[in-house]
């Protein structure tokens, strides 16, 4: 028999990261499907502030990765169970400093990856989006 | 199972109307991957270039028409790759889009490069129905690591139904050589290794399902498509194709997702 695969939104425990709902966007921060999790694209939004968190490309990176820990968790997944990611850079010179800080974040297996450069909004200089797999690694 | 769904209506045959090699969506392990959609006419397959709001409203018409008949529905769109062809349009962009998503997906707004001076392109990955039983927690696993040694990313990860591929580009081994090797020698060798990838993971091109195509100048689309039509002879899977300034002096950069 089929029936409707499940559906549900994903928001961060953290309100000051729920960027759709504060900025008003026509966006759920996350999707789970199944046993999959789509993120909408995340950009360097301060934890603390909410408001953004422009700096050196390597610092707006980090802290896009933290912030996409923190959906991750907050949904019962993490960072180890993405499988695929999809990074927009502002300035296709920052692509050697990106794989930089990956390899501080993601030091074995990281996931399947695609990058390119394009137009961002409000100066940010990356945004990143990712599908993950539901559920801690290691179950 | 990898179904084919047809375009309901006539128009929406992108493959008929522009020679787009391309389904236009397919469904397979409870999703549904549509290709990128554009402002058509559904009856005629006319192209109704107009504002960022009109061609909006029209994408999500013709979206509708698309999902029901195949088991899903607006409300239950999982992904949307937004593109547009001016972040300026970005609140316009939002104002057209908002009614139509009263359970909003995830998404990413781009601005990118459209086929044909179109100003909107919507890229869907939408909620169908499971099939069987459901499944225990879903390992991931890395398909051949050793490949890509240098860089922080996995060439293909395999996930449930799924294998997930990064975006492919033509070997650099002698960089001036890539500068001037043309879009077709790219597309042919991207999909080359696109096929043995899937082929280690123990899937195949007859069995992708979305392929997103980055070209560094939408002038040059012809050129990809008549080598990548190659490639999948029969059935071809959903596809997207954009126009993105790549890493590295690249001309194509092609990703997909693929059933096991």
């Amino acid at each position: 028999m089929t029936e409707p695969l499940p559906r549900s939104v994903i928001e961060p425990a953290n309100p000051n990261l729920n960027v759709s709902r504060n900025a008003n966007l026509p966006h759920s921060p996350g999707i789970r499907v199944g046993e999959y999790i789509f993120l909408s694209g995340m950009g360097p939004v301060d934890p603390v502030t909410g408001g953004r968190n422009l700096g050196p490309i390597a610092e707006q990176i980090r802290q896009t990765l933290r912030n996409m820990a923190h959906m991750l968790e907050s949904a019962e997944s993490g960072l180890n169970r993405i499988v695929k990611m999809t990074v927009v850079l502002a300035d296709v010179g920052d692509y050697d400093e990106m794989n930089r800080v990956w390899r501080e974040f993601f030091p074995v297996d990281p996931p399947a990856r695609s990058t390119c450069a394009l137009q961002l909004s409000n100066g940010n200089g990356v945004e990143i989006e990712c599908i993950a797999l539901a559920g801690k690694s290691g179950v | 199972m990898r179904d084919v769904i047809s375009a309901p209506v006539p128009g929406l045959d992108l493959g008929r109307e522009y020679g787009h090699h391309q389904s236009p969506a397919i469904r397979a392990g409870g999703l549904i991957f549509c290709s990128g959609m554009v402002a058509i006419n559904p009856q005629t397959g006319e192209r109704e270039h107009g504002t960022v709001t009109s061609e909006t409203r029209r994408i999500f018409g013709n979206l509708k028409l698309l999902l029901e008949p195949a088991g899903s529905s607006l409300e239950r769109l999982v992904q949307v790759h937004a593109m547009i062809y001016d972040r300026i349009e970005y609140d316009v962009l939002n104002r057209a889009y908002r009614p139509y998503v009263p359970s909003p997906p995830a998404r990413t707004v781009m601005s990118v490069q459209i086929e044909a001076g179109l100003k909107v392109m919507l890229d869907v990955i939408a909620a169908a129905e499971t099939r069987g039983s459901a499944p225990a927690a879903l390992s991931r696993q890395v398909v051949d690591s050793a490949q890509n040694p240098t860089l922080p990313l996995s060439p293909a990860i395999h996930a449930g139904d799924f294998v997930f591929l990064s975006g492919i580009v033509a070997d650099d081994s002698a960089i001036d050589e890539r500068r001037h090797s043309t879009v077709a020698a790219q597309t042919r060798q991207i999909l080359t290794k696109m096929a043995q990838l899937l082929e280690a993971a123990g899937s195949s091109l007859a069995k992708a399902v979305k392929v997103n195509v980055l070209i560094y100048s939408m002038l040059e689309c012809d050129n990809m498509n008549s080598v990548y039509r190659e490639f999948f002879p029969d059935d071809p899977p959903a596809r997207t194709v954009y126009g993105a300034t790549l890493v590295g002096g690249h001309k194509v950069e092609i990703d997909c997702i693929a059933l096991t």
